[in-house]
């Protein structure tokens, strides 16, 4: 029984260390919104949600002691977030041929509301325009 | 129900195999769900991306202290599941139940919290329409946001809070083994639906606090 009992408790230490660092990376990043760090608020809060994901999915989702299949399924899901976000942003981040991506214009972001009307009154091209045309 | 499920089920040579097939399908689907949350998390970084001062007016409307408090919950269930998946590895049975029940009885909490929330955002009237209380009215797509967002989450949550109480109620009447593979499974699914609520935290609660 002792036997047992002490490795009951030999098996909480591990998992219990891991989370209370999710808890400490909890408080980090709570307390770190609220002080004024500019863009690094952004950075920290980021990095931090990795930092959580990464000790949740390494330690408890085992893939720390996973085989490479199970480990090349998790990176698939991972690439699938990095090819969505970059192709998209490789978009959003270069189209600012109409002026319309950079910020929203303050009536197309109302555009659907009520006192607005249903569409915008001025339509943006939908196509980048090369040089002069007649 | 009364029959009592073999660890090792057909087609699999080996439970080592067997384990191995509900990890890796497990993983696929975990790949399919990143695909699914991963959609939403890009229109909401393009709409913040085209007007982050909207995103932080209305994120600052956001309870921060249910938000927080729900992230720790969360947290603390994710460390009961793992160790009702480590119970069930080294055969404790009455420990994998009582870890098992502690990980729903956290849920439950989580969802409880979330009605607390949800109801004090109704109060502020935050819900996306005509007569919104937050100006500009970009504002409306961050709480359009953040109702899909939270509310599929919360189906997943509850989703999540049936596959752990039946195979805890299975296994307490005996008709799922210690040993089965069935837990990992579950665990898997329950650190998924924690790990987004991780990623949702600093994109809802802490935009523009500072």
């Amino acid at each position: 029984m002792s036997d047992a009992s002490q490795s009951t408790w030999r098996l909480w230490l591990k998992p219990s260390l891991i989370w209370l660092a999710l808890l400490v990376l909890l408080g980090i990043t709570v307390g770190s919104a609220y002080i004024p760090l500019g863009i690094f608020n952004g950075i920290i809060n980021y990095s931090v949600a990795a930092a959580k994901a990464a000790l949740v999915l390494i330690f408890f989702m085992h893939l720390d002691r996973s085989r490479a299949l199970i480990r090349l399924t998790a990176a698939a899901g991972v690439f699938w977030v990095i090819f969505l976000f970059s192709l998209s942003f490789g978009d959003y981040l270069t189209r600012n041929w109409n002026g319309s991506a950079t910020t929203l214009a303050p009536k197309q972001a109302q555009v659907g509301t009520r006192e607005h009307g249903t569409y915008p009154q001025q339509r943006l091209p939908l196509v980048p325009r090369f040089g002069h045309r007649d | 129900m009364s029959e009592v499920s073999p660890v090792v089920h057909e087609p699999w040579p080996s439970f080592e195999r067997q384990k191995m097939a509900v990890s890796f399908g497990m993983w696929v689907f975990i790949a399919s769900e990143v695909l699914f949350f991963s959609g939403l998390l890009l229109a909401y970084t393009i709409y913040r991306h085209l007007d982050a001062e909207a995103f932080k007016i209305a994120s600052r409307e956001t309870e921060v202290f249910y938000g927080g408090t729900n992230t720790a919950i969360l947290l603390t269930s994710s460390l009961t599941m793992a160790m009702a998946v480590h119970a069930s590895d080294h055969g404790f049975r009455r420990m994998t139940i009582r870890c098992l029940a502690a990980t729903v009885a956290f849920g439950l909490a989580f969802l409880v919290m979330k009605g607390f929330e949800y109801h004090s955002d109704l109060d502020k009237g935050l819900w996306p329409g005509p007569g919104f209380p937050l100006h500009p009215a970009t504002t409306q797509l961050f709480w359009a946001f953040y109702w899909i967002a939270t509310g599929v989450h919360a189906v997943h949550l509850s989703v999540g809070i049936g596959i752990v109480s039946t195979i805890a109620v299975r296994l307490k009447r005996g008709t799922l083994l210690v040993k089965a593979s069935t837990f990992e499974g579950a665990a898997l699914y329950w650190h998924l639906v924690d790990t987004i609520w991780i990623i949702l935290l600093p994109m809802i609660y802490l935009v523009g606090r500072a």
